[in-house]
């Protein structure tokens, strides 16, 4: 069923039309046979109705023949003899009309059918020769011959009816029955008169011949009524004019019939029944003539009117077959090229041209459809222009509008999304978020599943409900927006080239429509660069400080003071660092103390040339130091002295590097380098022992005199300098009293250092330093000493005061209780005995208890120079 | 009229609240410095509006808060605080809080702030 | 001083962090406690490591690198402990190395201030030629003491 659907429409005519021609051509086929057969079997009843007749004519003259015969038997030959001849030539001519007929080539195809028929009768006639043969010689017996004839003329009637019988025109066929009715009763007619012959010869009929005599008359009666009853009224009509019973020849016939089967006397002369009787044949001949022309006539007009039919039915087929084929084609054609055309428009329609229309001049529907597409495509087209300038009006938004904003998307720094009701980033984001948060996969993430590898938890808790809020209606936007906890925050993202610290600012806004909140805007702008400005700004500022602090020290400080403190300061501190790594042995307490003195040591020297930021960040460490002391110590509680002391480390290191600037720009001017540099320390002597003796609350005045114009050289500067500040440090915590004190033993309320330079013969620097104090207090030395274990008590009593001095030179010897930025504990002196020792100088103290302390140090110059040079 | 109940440790932003909002139809029915007796002022007189501080001594803001909604729903709940932890502030607003200040408070930011509350029907 | 006083701190809880990560690694997953010795600085280049070390950048306000050095024993002595193998494969050690370090970055990064951030460590065997300090800066060491086993945690930021 379905592929009857689906065929094409050509496909779909020729299923239709196909059977059709084969029902038709089958019909016809059946037709034209019938009428072929019935002008065949016309033709073939008019032949053997002229063949029938051929033969009637032979049993007509063979009747005569019969009864002649039977005649001139029964006379033995006295009779009839000459008639008898006559006769024999009369039959002998019909019968050579009848073989004259046989082999007509007009009955060759007729002949073939009906051989075996003719052949029979061919013998039978042959038998006539055998017949006449004992007539001749008088040896048959006349009923004999009558048989003879009789049976030959039954042959041949029977051919007859077997040539003519059996046609399928069923007029045909009545008029044959009653020919044969008729040409049997004929017959019965025929053997009638030739046993009247043999009675009327014989004057007697004897009983057997009566018998059969009456039968014949008596079946001759019985055809004659059965052809008076089938045949057709014309010949019944003629029949009744030339045979009329009861008049004239026939009512003698009647009268000499009634006379045989009356038994009489049969007078009357034989030749005058046969002549009687044969006028009554002869009758009958004419009708049976007349009926078989009749026959003859209808079956000519037959196999004319069915040739004639025939060829008519063929033309008329033939005819109205191609008639209907030229429609037919006309019309398919017609319709198939049609929808052709209308598929083809169609198409072409589909392609897109669309001005394209149908011409289809029909007037069916298919016309009709054809009208309807134009009509649809006239529509199309409009409706396509209506959509044409929509799209090129969106196509204008699209430019202008879409393009604009996505080329701000691409182009603009913030990053710009909308985040849905789900807490999701829209699919469209500006370009910017990926290189804000080096990261791609960004449409349709959750926002929190996005910035959590960004902000730490409590960020990304308080960033989903603040987007709660921010959906809520009920909520205020402005003040949900305060809450904003992701406003401004630090993001480390992670590249390939390292993790990236960046400051983001990112604004929340609600996007309402219809008073519902359909979307958050969220804007998101980088401002690491602006952070980092500031910040870096700031900590400029702090370095600049730092730096110009640095610097403004530097400047006042002798530079190869400063640098010497400089590098046995970071050599010291160093120190430190290395003693840890080596702590194996060591307990925490002694590398504490360890780090306590290096740290100390250092600050007095920062405190004598004045470098008060160093100072305080050692102090800081003494400070942190302090608080450790006595309590459980960690290794991690090292980790902060650590990191102080490099940061102390630092500083100095900036120093230096800041010095060296600094060296450059004497190095230009060397000129007077030497008194520069002395002027430069003896400035920073006098402003270290202001500031340290501002500190503990004791005036001092500082005098310098150099009247024989000393230089010290560069590589005494810092040791110079070095002992100075230890004299000065102790000179301020032991050796001036406390103001009040010194009113009371009537000294000047200030207290005095004075420092001279000098150079002896022996190309020595002299420095004598000395205070007006109140020298050294022997007594309280002593019980320190002990008290330090420095010595024991036997030692002590026996020691004498120059002994009991040099106990302050003693490494670890500290008078001092209170630790402060200028105080030492006894490392002092033992520094400054130290530095001496170091330039193979001397030096000798001297004090007198409540007046004063002195001490006269020397230190080679020229073996030192020697040594230089060398 | 409109009643205001304020809470807030500290008695000078206690009254410089208290000052701006003078002169608007507002009635200020109390001042408590602790959540324990600003629940007390809530169950007697169910104020409309009240200003609550997040930190507190005896009772946190935030328990003060949830007190404050359990015995009386339709109070409209303003935090005023120095606390610049945005969680916590969240938090009340989850806790049903409908505004928030912080601090300091200029008369401005305040009366904006309350016309908001009060406009909102929530 | 007051911002050095906050760089201080900052330093102090940052190396504090990964201390405490390591020491809790042996407490939790040992039982035996760990013991930081004194710290002390090295400049980069005289800097010698242990046998095998996990290093772990850090990134946010102070920039840097952490190693977690320890020597070959000691991870023998973990391994053996933790999986019953008495002598591992030198892929084993490193794996090893690389374990203890992902655990204390992990750890430090669980308990991760806003000012800093740290990376996936990296694991190697022996002293690189040239290591990921940032330059002109004090390098800490602090030993840590595990039984008899030393191992460090290197601390190096600008």
């Amino acid at each position: 069923m379905k592929a009857l659907h689906n065929l094409s429409i050509r496909n779909k005519f020729a299923v239709i039309i196909i059977p059709l021609i084969v029902i038709i051509i089958g019909f016809d086929y059946f037709q034209v046979q019938h009428k072929f057969t019935h002008y065949k079997e016309s033709v073939r009843l008019n032949k053997a109705i002229i063949l029938g007749i051929e033969i009637n004519h032979v049993v007509h003259e063979l009747q005569k023949e019969r009864s002649i015969t039977a005649g001139y038997l029964a006379n033995s030959g006295n009779k009839f003899s000459e008639e008898i001849l006559a006769q024999r030539h009369t039959t002998d001519s019909t019968l050579n009309e009848f073989y004259k007929e046989i082999v007509n080539p007009d009955l060759a195809g007729f002949m073939k059918d009906h051989d075996k028929d003719v052949e029979h009768l061919k013998d039978f006639f042959d038998r006539l020769l055998e017949v006449r043969r004992e007539v001749n010689e008088l040896t048959i017996d006349p009923s004999e011959a009558i048989e003879q004839f009789s049976e030959i003329n039954e042959v041949a009637l029977n051919t007859v009816n077997l040539l003519i019988n059996e046609t399928p025109d069923k007029e045909a066929a009545q008029q044959v029955h009653a020919t044969i009715y008729f040409l049997k009763a004929k017959e019965r007619a025929s053997i009638e008169r030739s046993l009247g012959i043999l009675a009327y010869s014989e004057n007697v009929m004897d009983s057997t011949t009566k018998v059969r005599f009456s039968k014949l008359v008596a079946a001759q009666d019985s055809y004659l009524d059965a052809f008076l009853v089938i045949a057709d009224q014309d010949s019944k009509d003629f029949y009744r004019s030339t045979v009329k019973e009861g008049e004239g020849d026939l009512a003698e016939v009647a009268r000499l019939r009634n006379l045989i089967f009356g038994q009489e006397d049969l007078t009357e002369n034989a030749e005058y029944w046969y002549e009687i009787k044969t006028k009554k044949i002869n009758a009958y001949k004419e009708v049976e003539d007349y009926i078989s022309n009749k026959i003859h006539e209808y079956t000519e007009n037959a196999a004319a009117a069915s040739s004639r039919d025939l060829y008519t039915f063929v033309a008329l087929d033939i005819f109205i077959g191609i008639l209907a084929l030229v429609i037919m084609t006309i019309i398919v054609r017609n319709l198939i090229g049609n929808v052709k055309t209308l598929e083809s428009h169609t198409k072409k329609f589909m392609v897109g041209d669309v001005s394209d229309r149908v011409d289809i001049k029909t007037k069916d529907e298919i016309g009709q459809y054809a009208l309807t597409f134009n009509e649809m495509a006239d529509e199309i087209n409009k409706s396509h222009d209506a959509l044409k300038k929509q799209k090129e009006h969106a196509e204008y938004l699209y430019e202008n509008v879409i393009k604009q904003s996505e080329v701000v998307f691409e182009n603009v720094e913030q990053g710009i999304f909308l985040l849905d009701k789900e807490f999701k980033i829209s699919n469209l984001y500006s370009k910017a978020m990926e290189t804000i948060f080096d990261n791609k996969r960004i449409a349709t993430e959750m926002f929190s599943n996005f910035m959590r590898p960004y902000i730490i938890p409590r960020d990304l808790e308080a960033l989903e409900m603040f987007m709660r809020h921010l959906f809520n209606p009920d909520m205020d936007e402005d003040v949900v927006n305060q809450l904003n906890p992701i406003e401004q925050v630090k993001i480390y993202t992670e590249t390939s080239e390292g993790i990236n610290t960046k400051y983001i600012r990112v604004a929340f806004s609600r996007i309402e429509r219809e008073n519902e909140i359909q979307n958050i805007m969220v804007t998101i702008s980088d401002e690491t660069q602006a952070v980092l400005l500031k910040q870096h700004m700031e900590e400029a500022e702090t370095i600049k400080q730092q730096e110009t602090e640095l610097m403004l020290s530097i400047l006042k400080i002798d530079p190869s003071v400063l640098r010497g403190f400089l590098y046995n300061s970071r050599k010291s501190l160093r120190s430190i660092s290395e003693s840890y790594e080596k702590q194996d042995g060591t307990n925490f307490e002694t590398l504490l103390e360890f780090t306590f003195q290096t740290v100390h040591n250092i600050k007095g020297n920062s405190v004598l040339i004045g470098v008060t930021l160093i100072t305080e960040k050692l102090h800081t460490i003494e400070e942190s130091i302090s608080k450790l002391r006595g309590r459980d110590m960690s290794g991690n509680d090292f980790l902060t002295i650590l990191y102080e002391i490099d940061s102390v480390d630092k500083i100095i290191a900036d120093m230096q590097d800041l010095l060296l600037k600094v060296a450059d720009v004497y190095r230009k001017f060397p000129s007077q380098g030497h008194v520069v540099s002395n002027i430069l320390v003896i400035d920073t002597l006098e402003r270290g022992l202001n500031r340290m003796s501002k500190e503990v609350g004791k005036d001092v005045n500082f005098s310098f005199s150099n009247d024989k114009n000393v230089v010290i050289p560069d590589h005494y500067t810092t040791p110079f300098k070095d002992i100075m500040i230890q004299l000065m440090r102790n000179t301020l915590s032991h050796g001036i009293e406390a103001p009040n004190s010194r009113v009371k033993v009537g000294k000047l309320i200030r207290g005095n250092i004075s420092v001279t330079l000098d150079h002896n013969s022996f190309d020595e620097m002299v420095v004598t330093y000395r205070d007006d104090g109140q020298g050294l207090d022997l007594k309280e030395i002593k019980e320190k000493a002990l008290l330090k274990g420095l010595v024991s008590e036997m030692q002590a009593d026996s020691l004498k005061d120059d002994e009991i001095r040099d106990l302050i030179f003693h490494p670890g010897f500290s008078t001092s209780e209170k630790a402060d930025n200028y105080s030492g504990r006894g490392e002092g002196m033992a520094l400054v005995k130290s530095i001496i020792d170091s330039k193979e100088g001397s030096f000798s103290i001297s004090s007198e208890e409540g007046q004063f302390f002195e001490m006269i140090i020397k230190l080679p110059l020229a073996n030192r120079e020697k040594t230089e040079l060398a | 009229m409109t009643t205001v109940l304020i809470v807030d440790d500290s008695s000078i932003m206690r009254r410089t609240i208290e000052k701006n909002l003078t002169g608007y139809d507002l009635e200020v029915i109390g001042t408590v410095s602790n959540g324990v007796e600003a629940l007390e002022v809530v169950q007697e007189k169910k104020p409309d509006v009240i200003t609550l501080d997040i930190t507190m001594p005896e009772m946190d803001g935030i328990t003060c808060l949830e007190g404050i909604m359990e015995i009386h729903p339709e109070a409209k709940v303003m935090i005023i605080t120095a606390l610049s932890d945005k969680l916590t502030g969240l938090l009340a607003l989850d806790k049903g809080a409908r505004g928030f200040l912080y601090k300091p408070v200029s008369a401005e930011s305040l009366q904006k702030a309350f016309d908001k509350l009060l406009s909102r029907n929530v | 001083m007051y911002k050095m006083e906050r760089r201080r701190e900052e330093f102090e809880a940052t190396c504090k962090l990964f201390i405490d990560s390591v020491s809790n690694y042996f407490k939790v997953l040992t039982e035996v406690d760990s013991e930081m010795s004194i710290p002390y600085l090295k400049e980069t280049e005289d800097l010698k490591l242990k046998d095998f070390t996990g290093m772990i950048r850090v990134s946010g306000n102070r920039k840097g690198f952490v190693y977690f050095s320890a020597e070959k024993n000691m991870l023998v002595d973990l391994i053996s402990m933790f999986i019953g193998i008495d002598e591992p494969s030198n892929e084993d050690i490193l794996d090893m190395a690389g374990e203890i370090s992902n655990v204390v970055a992990g750890n430090v990064r669980a308990n991760l201030g806003t000012n800093f951030m740290i990376s996936v460590p990296v694991v190697f065997e022996g002293n690189p030629d040239e290591l990921q300090f940032p330059s002109n800066r004090s390098v800490y060491v602090i030993p840590i003491k595990w039984k008899n086993y030393e191992a460090y945690v290197v601390v190096g930021f600008e």
